[in-house]
């Protein structure tokens, strides 16, 4: 379990808190959107998941393991894989596979068990057969998913995805968003998206939307998209079929209210 | 800047070549500069060309990889034959060009220079083009490893030399994305003698520093949450090492080209 206990972060001592008495817990299995405009904290949020960040004051423990504390640091940060926004900034590796190999040669791993864990994250993230690829070659959606390969390779048991899909075209995103649902359904990994997008919060479990570094909302997206006014104060806009199932709804069509992309409302009138 | 991009730049492939060690290559590197500059004359530099080409066609890397390092180094290869063999004045030469006269013996001093840079950047281009940075920074840290002996940090130096590597290709995007933005808005890049030319990518250099150092901090960041902590207690997934195959071929291969150098 990541548990947040009133947590608030200044980036400086006179500044306002970026995060200010933050209370949560995400539990294995769980998949959790944290939602909120520019600047209500939520980058923060994930970079104090795994000690990147260390609270001003209350406290964050990752399966009991205090993030402040220096001599636990590195179990923390094996035990929560990170994916960044931008995957060409966290790809060190030249090929493909080399780079998956970079948490686990960290952690000191022998090689046998590294090329294991290389080609089990590789196929998890559905880039087996590019083993041999350089980076700067492989499509957006895939450079993601082997950030994600990078973390997985950590065997982590929380995943931090900060903005995972925001520079990824509607197939990368796609590709990326079904390997998240696959690592909290079927893998068990607890899972944290940081995002501005409805689209990827209409699969998380639960929602948190931040506005200016508190919990606004804690509740199921269902709800979140049902209440427009909380959506508009988080920042967060339904696009064209989100609108329109919400006007179908009116009319009494029975679409439900976490059907916010094409996809699913399409599907939702088919039933 | 496009031009610049890809220089040495990796060639995956699987080859004789490619499959060397690393540090077998680095030692051969090395023989081969050492033949170069000890070589006095043709026919020590096209043995030892030879063996490049050999090489060349061994490692199954397309000619135009090859070649393209040789054209950052075209200029200097050009003014290295006219500083030699051109004469002010002279009273024999091989050809007169006005007050300038081809000079015999520089001529032929020029053209041995051109043709050792020729053959030294096609061989150490050949060794980035068929090591892949992590092997060639692998291969760089067993070279160096008695240097820690003296406290000399070669893992991280080795790791900053591999990132560096990695992102060659990144950064010529990035410049060449901040050129074509720069265009779009007027700006001329191609025009003018090289000092105008030079000064027009000033206003290139400034967002492209900026961008770098935006992604180093970044890049840190990613690196440390995924338990990067300097090079001590890390372990490779492809332990490499030298066989015996690889020792027969650095000494053998080594040996022949510097004495090739020595004696001919």
């Amino acid at each position: 379990m990541i548990v947040f206990e009133d947590v608030t972060l200044r980036y400086r001592p006179d500044a306002a808190p970026a995060l200010d008495g933050v209370s949560l817990s995400v539990a294995p299995g769980d998949i959790v959107a944290i939602v909120g405009a520019n600047g209500s904290g939520k980058s923060t949020f994930a970079r104090l998941c795994d000690g990147l960040l260390t609270p001003s004051s209350g406290r964050v423990t990752v399966d009991g393991l205090d993030t402040s504390d220096e001599a636990t640091i590195w179990d923390v940060r094996s035990a929560v894989g990170m994916v960044f926004q931008d995957p060409d900034d966290q790809i060190v590796g030249t090929v493909v596979e080399e780079d998956c190999a970079f948490g686990p040669e960290n952690l000191g791993l022998p090689s046998d068990r590294i090329v294991e864990r290389v080609a089990e994250a590789l196929a998890t993230a559905g880039l087996t057969g590019l083993e041999r690829r350089e980076p700067h070659l492989l499509s957006e959606g895939q450079k993601q998913r082997l950030a994600i390969a990078g973390a997985l390779a950590m065997r982590p048991r929380y995943l931090v995805f900060d903005e995972p899909t925001a520079m990824l075209d509607p197939a990368g995103r796609r590709s990326v968003i079904a390997a998240i649902k696959r690592l909290a359904r079927e893998e068990g990994h607890g899972v944290l998206i940081v995002s501005h997008d409805v689209a990827d919060v209409a699969h998380a479990d639960r929602v948190v939307a931040l506005a200016a570094g508190r919990i606004a909302f804690d509740g199921t997206p269902s709800r979140l998209f049902s209440e427009p006014e909380t959506l508009h104060s988080c920042g967060l806009a339904l696009g064209e079929a989100g609108l329109l199932a919400a006007e179908l709804r009116a009319l009494g069509f029975d679409v439900p209210a976490d059907a916010v992309d094409a996809e699913s409302v399409v599907e939702a009138l088919w039933r | 800047m496009r031009a610049m991009s890809g220089i040495g730049q990796y060639v995956p492939l699987d080859s004789p070549l490619h499959r060397l060690d690393a540090a077998a290559k680095l030692g051969i590197t090395a023989a081969l500069t050492v033949g170069l500059f000890t070589a006095d004359g043709f026919a020590g530099l096209a043995l030892i060309a030879a063996a490049v080409v050999a090489a060349v066609v061994v490692s199954r890397v397309p000619a135009r990889a090859v070649t393209r390092g040789l054209r950052a180094v075209g200029l200097i290869v050009v003014f290295t034959v006219l500083a030699n063999s051109l004469r002010w004045a002279p009273s024999i030469a091989l050809v007169h060009l006005g007050p300038l006269g081809v000079d015999a013996a520089g001529l032929h001093r020029g053209l041995f220079f051109a043709v050792r840079i020729v053959v030294l950047v096609v061989g150490t281009t050949l060794l980035t083009l068929t090591t892949s940075p992590v092997q060639l920074s692998g291969g760089l840290e067993r070279v160096l490893a008695p240097l820690k002996l003296l406290h000399v940090p070669v893992g991280d130096l080795a790791m900053t030399l591999s990132i560096a590597l990695r992102f060659i290709p990144t950064t010529a995007e990035e410049a060449e994305g901040i050129v074509m933005a720069q265009q779009a808005r007027g700006a001329v890049f191609d025009k003018g003698g090289p000092v105008a030319r030079a000064r027009a990518y000033a206003p290139v250099l400034v967002p492209l520093f900026f961008q770098l150092f935006r992604r180093a901090d970044a890049l840190a960041t990613a690196m440390e949450a995924r338990c990067y902590r300097g090079t001590e207690g890390r372990t490779r997934m492809k332990e490499d090492r030298m066989g015996a195959g690889d020792w027969m071929a650095m000494i053998g291969i080594g040996a022949a080209l510097a004495l090739a150098g020595w004696f001919l």
